[in-house]
């Protein structure tokens, strides 16, 4: 039903309405102008033409006193003319036409219709039909001379067509300006229907809307206060919805933003993290994950798969089995997983964590973490081998002080040449242990990086003397053949003097250390233009080619016996290289086994 | 630069009148030690004891020694090159002819949690950390050949 | 022109020419290996680099974008003070872990 009605709109249906009323109403009012103007017309004509019966009268009288019946005729005649009469006759006593506007009944015998019959004083007034018209016949007795008769006049009454004909006329200047302001009344009625229809449709879907959130009010484009009132509740319905719809699109915000974000933190981090499920397929794994474990470092090629092959882990094997064992699946499980060989082995933290629901409920899979602790792991590795070398390096010198003082304390039989010689050693031990110490505040200064720097313009010649005069009695204890070759002038140049000084007696050092007794050490400096060369060469054990681009690695030693049975920490080559380095040089080294070693230092020269 | 140094005899007759000091000049015994310093002051202390001691400056040195020459007891540092006195020791062990014989060990590293295992399956006798008291050496060395002359005589 | 090096698992890339123009690609080749592993690391020695213009910062960003798509990370270490000038100057140093000195920037990798 509501559809029915709903296809004609409101404001037409209301304008149809009052158009049909309006008309009828006009209708009504035109028909009753129609018979109100006949009546009048009616009543006019009666009063005029009683007032005009007498006069007529009158003047009948005094014709017939003056002429007799002669001058009646055209009298008769100027009356029916001049009042536009249906007749007009002049009866004589014996009922017969003495005189008749239609000459043609001059003569004939007057009938007295059949009608209503009424009298006003001595005139007789007879209505009667005649021919489709209604027709008043007014009679008047007349005295004139020794005529006597009547005078009769009739008058046709105008029909309600006549009337309605008459009328009719003056409709168009009637009724255009009703109508006019008719269709100006359904315009202002339409005007102010509209808004009232835009509310009533809007109220009807909301009848209809299935939902509340369905509904959909939207203010109107008028002036009134019942649209203003209607935008008011629409505005605050609008205000209302789309603050439930900013909530939930605020909480849609939020959590894809918490979604999204997380994912970033995730995907962020330099741990790989990954979550696997009953299964053991993974459901998720952050670009570290895949940066690690995935061929192709995507993501999406690890979903889905087995933790295990993720990990490339074979589950027969013993490694790592603990992150698989069925039995502590629900504990925290840390393993160490080293991968790859040589330069490219790595050590994997991976720690498995059991994901647990609120009730603390475990079972409904694991997050796995990974870390590349290869660095940590060489760092201890070093430590230790460092602490290792260090601790005997300290004890040795220390072993021999305490073992010697100990002796000389109880030396009341010692002769006085034993005394001598259990002092310097002693003192030797002492030394040692002295240079030792300085080695490790060096190293440990180069590993935090602090080792700077201080360069001032040094004599180049007396700093190589300097450094011969250190490597000297190493030489000599040896019968090594010590060559050392110099430049006749040294450019001016900026050094750190002790820093190149400690350099220097640690690569002739090494050369005296691991060159056999009586073999041969070149120290020779060159200089260019742009820098100081400084070569040196010995003819002693040599380092082999595997071990060549170790040798400044700090704690590195030979696995060669020769030189494992010479003390030393591995610090001495990897400090020089270091000083040469900072100076902004470089250092080379040409070796062959059993053969002797050459090292090639370059400072550039400022 | 290592070799095989063999006691003066003449030592033995520092401590004249000691009979301790007679019966240990009987005695033979070994020190394996790297550091030439602290090996000399060894021999000293055990010379000026009154016994017979060669110094080997690794193991392998000393393995030699002990297949040349017959000894009482051996005194090694655990860490030497070539050979280590565990390894030394290990030997000396698997060989019949020797795996009775007293081992001191002297040693530089923080092996304190080895000791056990020395003890028991190297048959080591006494260890001793560096920095050591050279008389508790010479004390160890005498009680040991004291309590395997005991042994056999019983 | 660059040297690739290892200090324990860190790769140490090493250059003395400026950074400019035609060395950028050998910066780049220099670091396409580190770039293939798991979680590459490494630190670039600026120590005997003298010079770095526009068009070798940008190439470090690349770099330093490339390294975090794997989740890796680049330092940078021994700018000299024209360099170290450069890079703050622009607002690059910002964008990497900058040390004073090689060992350091390798040590920061212990966590």
């Amino acid at each position: 039903m509501l559809a029915r009605s709903a296809k004609v709109e409101l404001p037409r249906r209301v304008v149809v309405f009052y158009l049909l009323f309006s008309l009828v109403a006009m209708f009504w009012l035109a028909l009753s102008a129609v018979f109100v103007t006949k009546s009048i017309v009616v009543r006019d004509a009666e009063s005029e033409l009683l007032s005009y019966l007498p006069h007529a009268c009158t003047l009948a009288t005094l014709n017939l006193e003056a002429g007799g019946d002669a001058g009646l005729q055209p009298l008769i005649e100027r009356f029916a003319r001049e009042r536009s009469l249906l007749f007009c006759a002049f009866v004589s006593r014996d009922s017969s036409y003495l005189a008749h506007s239609n000459k043609r009944q001059v003569g004939r015998s007057h009938h007295v219709e059949s009608g209503t019959t009424t009298r006003q004083e001595d005139i007789e007034v007879v209505r009667y039909s005649q021919g489709g018209y209604t027709v008043r016949e007014y009679s008047s007795p007349i005295q004139g001379g020794e005529v006597v008769g009547r005078l009769i006049i009739a008058k046709a009454e105008p029909s309600l067509g006549q009337v309605f004909k008459t009328v009719a006329g003056y409709a168009p200047f009637v009724m255009c300006g009703p109508l006019l302001l008719l269709a100006l009344g359904g315009f202002t009625l339409h005007r102010q229907v509209t808004p009232l229809a835009a509310i009533d449709s809007q109220l009807r879907q909301v009848a209809t809307a299935p939902t509340i959130a369905d509904i959909e009010l939207t203010p109107i484009k008028s002036r009134g206060p019942s649209v203003l009132g209607w935008n008011r509740i629409a505005g605050q319905f609008h205000e209302e919805s789309s603050q439930g719809s900013l909530d939930k699109r605020l909480s849609d915000a939020v959590q894809s933003l918490r979604q999204g974000k997380s994912d970033d933190v995730l995907n962020s981090l330099t741990e790989g993290i990954a979550v696997s499920d009953q299964d053991g397929k993974i459901t998720f794994a952050n670009q570290a994950m895949a940066a690690l474990f995935a061929a192709d470092s995507q993501i999406e090629s690890m979903r889905g798969k087995e933790v295990e092959s993720c990990l490339g882990l074979n589950p027969d094997d013993d490694v790592c089995s603990s992150l698989f064992d069925q039995d502590l699946m629900a504990r925290h499980v840390v393993e160490e997983l080293e991968r790859g060989v040589g330069d490219a082995k790595q050590i994997l933290r991976i720690a498995r964590t059991p994901v647990r629901t609120a009730e603390g409920a475990a079972g409904i899979g694991h997050v796995w973490t990974v870390r590349d602790i290869t660095q940590q792991r060489l760092a201890d590795a070093m430590r230790d081998q460092f602490l290792d070398n260090a601790t005997h390096e300290l004890r040795t010198p220390l072993a021999n002080i305490k073992a010697y003082a100990e002796t000389l304390s109880m030396g009341d039989m010692l002769d006085v040449e034993s005394q001598k010689e259990f002092c310097n050693t002693i003192n030797i031990e002492a030394t040692r242990l002295a240079r030792f110490i300085d080695d490790l505040l060096s190293v440990s200064s180069m590993e935090a990086g602090s080792l700077t720097l201080n360069k001032q313009n040094v004599d180049l010649q007396r700093l190589f003397e300097e450094v011969i005069a250190k490597i000297k009695p190493q030489m000599d204890k040896k019968d090594l053949e010590f060559e050392t070759i110099f430049p006749a002038k040294y450019p001016q140049t900026r050094v750190d003097k002790d820093k190149v000084n400690v350099a220097l007696v640690n690569l002739l050092g090494n050369a005296a250390k691991y060159t056999p007794d009586g073999g041969k050490v070149r120290f020779e400096v060159k200089t260019t233009d742009r820098e100081l060369r400084i070569e040196v060469e010995d003819s002693g054990v040599g380092i082999s080619e595997e071990e060549l681009p170790h040798i400044y690695d700090k704690f590195f030693r030979s696995a060669n016996p020769t030189v494992q049975a010479i003390t030393g920490t591995g610090l001495g080559l990897s400090m020089a290289f270091e000083v040469i380095k900072l100076h902004g040089g470089d250092m080379t080294v040409q070796s062959k086994l059993g053969e002797g070693t050459t090292f090639v230092a370059t400072l550039p020269l400022e | 630069m290592c070799r095989l140094r063999r006691a003066a005899q003449a030592s033995s007759n520092e401590n004249p009148g000691n009979g301790i000091a007679m019966s240990n000049s009987e005695k033979h015994i070994l020190v394996a030690e790297d550091n030439a310093a602290l090996a000399s002051v060894v021999r000293f202390n055990l010379e000026r004891a009154g016994f017979q001691v060669t110094v080997a400056c690794n193991g392998r040195v000393a393995w030699e020694a002990v297949q040349e020459d017959a000894f009482d007891l051996v005194v090694t540092d655990q860490q030497m090159p070539e050979m280590t006195g565990c390894e030394f020791c290990e030997k000396l062990r698997a060989t019949d002819e020797f795996r009775n014989l007293p081992v001191i060990m002297l040693t530089a590293k923080g092996m304190e949690l080895e000791l056990p295992r020395l003890r028991d399956e190297l048959g080591i006798a006494a260890t001793f950390l560096k920095p050591f008291s050279p008389k508790e050496i010479v004390k160890a060395v005498e009680d040991h050949l004291e309590a395997v002359s005991e042994l056999v005589s019983s | 022109m660059f040297k690739q090096s290892k200090q324990g698992s860190i790769n140490v890339i090493s250059g003395a020419v400026p950074l400019t123009g035609d060395a950028l690609d050998l910066l780049d080749n220099a670091f396409a290996d580190c770039l293939n592993e798991g979680q590459p690391r490494a630190v670039l020695d600026l120590r005997n680099i003298p010079l770095i213009d526009s068009a070798g910062l940008e190439r470090m960003l690349d770099l330093r974008d490339r390294f975090q798509k794997r989740t890796g990370v680049l330092k940078l270490a021994g700018a000299n003070p024209l360099c170290h000038d450069i890079l703050s100057v622009t607002g690059v140093g910002l964008q990497f872990e900058v040390f004073p000195e090689l060992s350091q920037a390798v040590g920061s990798f212990i966590q």
